[in-house]
C-alpha cells in the first residue's frame, strides 16, 4: 500500500489547480445566490444544484488519463496494482467532491442572510447526506466514464447517465398519463432528477425553511424510499464494478470504439425507447428505429453492424411496437 | 529471472504471439529482433504487465507480472513514452520518485545535463529525440533490475545513440537485465549479448541464435583471376563479397566440412578471419525464421 499512499499524495498535489478551478466556479455560483431565501427559493435551490453538479462532474473525469494508449504504457507498467491505481484516482475525486461541497455548504451560510437558515442541525445533516449521495452518484459516473475507450465517449456517457433518469421519468410520466395509471399527473417529485439530487433539493429547501416535518414526510413515502434505496444500491454496485472494470481494462482497446454494454450499446436503445413513449404511433416508432440504426452506424463508424447490435435494435422495435399496440392506436403507416 | 510460459496474445482474431516459452537469465543485454508488426512491442508490453495475455504468464523473480509488486524492479520505456501537456522533466521525475524511492537524482541530473536538456521545460517543447533522452535519463536513474526498452534508438542522433549504448552497458554491468527491441539490426549488431527473434507469432530462443552464430565462419579467399559469385554456391554462403580477386564469404556449418570445399575452388590462398560480434546476424535471423526453427 506504500506506493499507493505515496502516489495518492503526489496525485492530490497535482490536482490542486483543478480543485482551485472548481472552487472558483462554485464561488461564482455562490455569488449568484440571492441573499434572501424568501421569494427566491427556486433560484437558490437551482444554483445549489448547479454547484453540486460542478462538484460531481469534474472529478468524474479523474480517469481521463487512462484514455490514452501512450499514458497506459506508463501507468500500467508502474509498480502499483491496477485496483489500487483506480482506487487512488477514485479517492482523489471523492476528496475533491468533499472539499468543494464543504466550501459550498460553508459559503451558503455566509451568503444567505443571517436568519435565512432556521435549523442549523438539519442543515448540517443534509450537507452530510448530500455529500454521501454525491459520492454514490460519482461512483456511477466513474463507471460510465471508465466503460468508454476515449475521453470524448466517457464524457458523453457521463452526461447520458446524468440525464437518463430524467428521460426515464419523463417517459414513465408520459405513459402514466397516456394509459391513465393515475388520475393526476405525477407530482413534482417525479420531475426526473436522479432521486438523490431530488433529495438534495427537498433537503436544502426544508433545512433552509426549517421545516423538518416536510422532510420526514418525504421519507414516509414508500415509493420515494424504495426508489432511493434502489438508487443507492445501483450507485454502490457501480462503484465496486468501476474498480473491477478498471482492473480488467484491456490497454489495447483504449482509443478504439467504445464497445462496453454500459455505453452506446445500451444507452442508444434506452433513449430511443424513452422517445418512443412520446409517440405511441407505429410511424413514430419506426422512424425512431431508423434513427437508432443510423446512430448505431455512427457509433460503429461503419454501415456493417454486429449481430448483437441488430439483436438490440430488434428488441427496441419489439418493445416500441408493443407499446404502440398497447396504446390502442391504429397504425399510421397502414392505410 | 524472467520466465515466460506458454504466452499467447491476439488482437481480435489476429494472433500476434502463440505459445511463447522463454527463460531470461539475469545480467544479459538481450536484443529483440523482428520486422515491423512482428509483435516486439506487444511482447514487451506483455512482459511489463501492460497487456493481459490471452493465455500463459510472465513471472518476474517468481511473481506474476500482473501484480504491482512484481514490477518493483522493472522499468518499461515505450517507443513513444507518455508526457502530459505542460509536464516538465522535473515533474516526471517526481512521478517516478513516488514509485521508485531509490531513484538516483544525481544520475538523472547528470544525464539531463549531458544531453543539454532543461529540467524545468515542458517536454512538449522537446523534439522526439530529446524527449526520449529525458525518459532514458529517468530509466537509468531508476537503475531497475529489469529494463525493457522498445525501439529505443528511434529519434536519437548518432552521438546520443552511442551515449545511450554506453549507459546500457554500464547498467548491465551492474547486474541489470536489459531487453531492447529494434527493427534495425544494425543498431543491435555487436551490442547485445544475445538475441531473441520474433517471427510469425513465434520466438526463436537466444540459445538457438547463439548456437547458429557460433558456427559462423568468415573466410577471405584469393584467386588468380576475378571469381564469379556462383563459384561459391557449393559453400551455401550467407554472404559473398568480391573485391577484385579477393572474396570474403560468410559460411555457417562445420569448419572441417567447409575447408575441403574451399580447397576444391583452387584458391591461391585463403584464411579464416574472426567473425565480428553481430556480423551475419541478418542472415542468421532470416535463415532461422525461414527454417521455422522456433523455441
Amino acid at each position: 500500500m506504500t506506493e499507493a499512499r505515496r502516489y495518492f499524495r503526489y496525485h492530490f498535489q497535482k490536482s490542486v489547480p483543478k480543485l482551485i478551478l472548481e472552487l472558483m466556479m462554485v464561488l461564482v455560483v455562490l455569488l449568484l445566490i440571492p441573499k434572501s431565501y424568501v421569494g427566491e427559493e427556486i433560484i437558490v435551490i437551482e444554483l445549489m444544484l448547479a454547484g453540486i453538479m460542478i462538484a460531481i462532474i469534474m472529478p468524474s473525469l479523474e480517469f481521463s488519463e487512462f484514455h490514452n494508449r501512450r499514458n497506459l504504457d506508463t501507468w500500467f507498467s508502474l509498480p502499483i496494482d491496477r485496483m489500487k491505481l483506480g482506487l487512488v484516482h477514485y479517492l482523489n475525486g471523492a476528496l475533491q467532491i468533499g472539499t468543494v461541497l464543504t466550501f459550498m455548504a460553508v459559503g451558503i451560510l455566509f451568503r444567505l442572510e443571517a436568519n435565512a437558515i432556521k435549523n442549523y442541525g438539519m442543515y448540517a445533516l443534509l450537507c452530510f447526506t448530500v455529500l454521501a449521495m454525491c459520492l454514490l452518484l460519482y461512483g456511477l459516473l466513474c463507471l460510465a466514464f471508465t466503460c468508454a475507450n476515449t475521453s470524448a465517449d466517457g464524457s458523453t456517457f457521463v452526461l447520458a447517465y446524468l440525464i437518463l433518469p430524467l428521460a426515464i421519468n419523463l417517459a414513465v410520466l408520459s405513459a402514466a398519463t397516456h394509459f391513465k395509471w393515475m388520475d393526476e399527473p405525477i407530482d413534482s417529485f417525479a420531475i426526473g432528477m436522479p432521486v438523490c439530487l431530488f433529495t438534495m433539493r427537498t433537503g436544502f429547501a426544508n433545512a433552509i425553511v426549517g421545516d423538518g416535518n416536510a422532510l420526514s414526510e418525504v421519507f414516509h413515502d414508500s415509493w420515494f424510499v424504495s426508489r432511493l434505496v434502489l438508487n443507492i444500491l445501483i450507485c454502490a454496485a457501480a462503484t465496486v464494478m468501476m474498480l473491477f472494470n478498471f482492473r480488467n481494462c484491456h490497454a489495447e482497446k483504449v482509443e478504439d470504439i467504445s464497445d462496453s454494454w454500459f455505453g452506446y450499446r445500451t444507452l442508444l436503445p434506452i433513449y430511443a425507447l424513452c422517445a418512443a413513449f412520446f409517440t405511441y404511433t407505429y410511424a413514430g416508432s419506426v422512424l425512431l428505429g431508423i434513427v437508432l440504426i443510423i446512430c448505431y452506424m455512427g457509433y460503429r463508424r461503419s454501415s456493417k453492424l454486429h449481430k448483437s447490435d441488430w439483436a438490440v435494435i430488434a428488441v427496441y422495435f419489439l418493445v416500441s411496437l408493443l407499446v404502440c399496440g398497447m396504446a390502442g392506436r391504429l397504425p399510421d403507416m397502414i392505410p | 529471472m524472467i520466465e515466460v510460459s506458454n504466452l499467447s496474445h491476439s488482437f481480435g482474431e489476429k494472433n500476434v504471439l502463440q505459445g511463447i516459452n522463454l527463460k531470461i537469465r539475469d545480467g544479459e543485454i538481450l536484443g529483440l529482433i523482428g520486422v515491423n508488426g512482428a509483435g516486439k512491442s506487444t511482447f514487451l508490453r506483455l512482459m511489463s504487465g501492460i497487456l493481459t495475455p490471452k493465455s500463459g504468464q510472465v513471472m518476474i523473480d517468481g511473481l506474476n507480472v500482473q501484480l504491482g509488486e512484481a514490477r518493483r524492479n522493472l522499468f518499461f520505456l515505450s517507443d513513444d513514452p507518455f508526457f502530459g501537456t505542460g509536464t516538465t522533466a522535473d515533474e516526471l521525475y517526481e512521478l517516478y520518485e513516488t514509485f521508485y524511492p531509490n531513484i538516483n537524482r544525481g544520475t538523472f541530473d547528470r544525464l539531463m545535463d549531458i544531453a543539454g536538456l532543461q529540467r524545468d521545460s515542458a517536454l512538449s517543447k522537446f523534439s522526439k529525440g530529446m524527449r526520449r533522452q529525458a525518459f532514458t535519463a529517468l530509466a537509468f536513474a531508476v537503475a531497475p533490475k529489469y529494463l525493457l526498452l522498445d525501439e529505443s534508438f528511434d529519434g536519437l542522433d548518432p552521438v546520443a545513440r552511442e551515449r545511450f549504448k554506453k549507459q546500457v552497458r554500464e547498467t548491465a554491468e551492474k547486474g541489470s537485465t536489459i531487453i531492447i527491441s529494434s527493427h534495425a539490426l544494425s543498431e543491435l549488431e555487436g551490442f547485445c549479448d544475445n538475441y531473441l527473434i520474433l517471427s510469425e507469432t513465434q520466438l526463436i530462443s537466444p540459445e538457438k541464435v547463439a548456437d547458429r552464430m557460433r558456427n559462423l565462419y568468415k573466410f577471405q579467399i584469393v584467386f588468380e583471376t576475378v571469381p564469379d559469385a556462383s563459384l561459391f554456391d557449393i559453400l551455401e554462403p550467407q554472404m559473398v563479397h568480391i573485391v577484385a580477386r579477393v572474396a570474403t564469404v560468410l559460411v555457417s556449418g562445420d569448419k572441417d566440412v567447409i575447408v575441403p570445399k574451399i580447397e576444391k575452388l583452387h584458391p591461391l590462398l585463403y584464411d579464416c578471419l574472426p567473425v565480428e560480434a553481430g556480423e551475419g546476424l541478418l542472415n542468421t535471423v532470416t535463415e532461422l525464421a525461414e527454417g521455422g526453427e522456433f523455441a
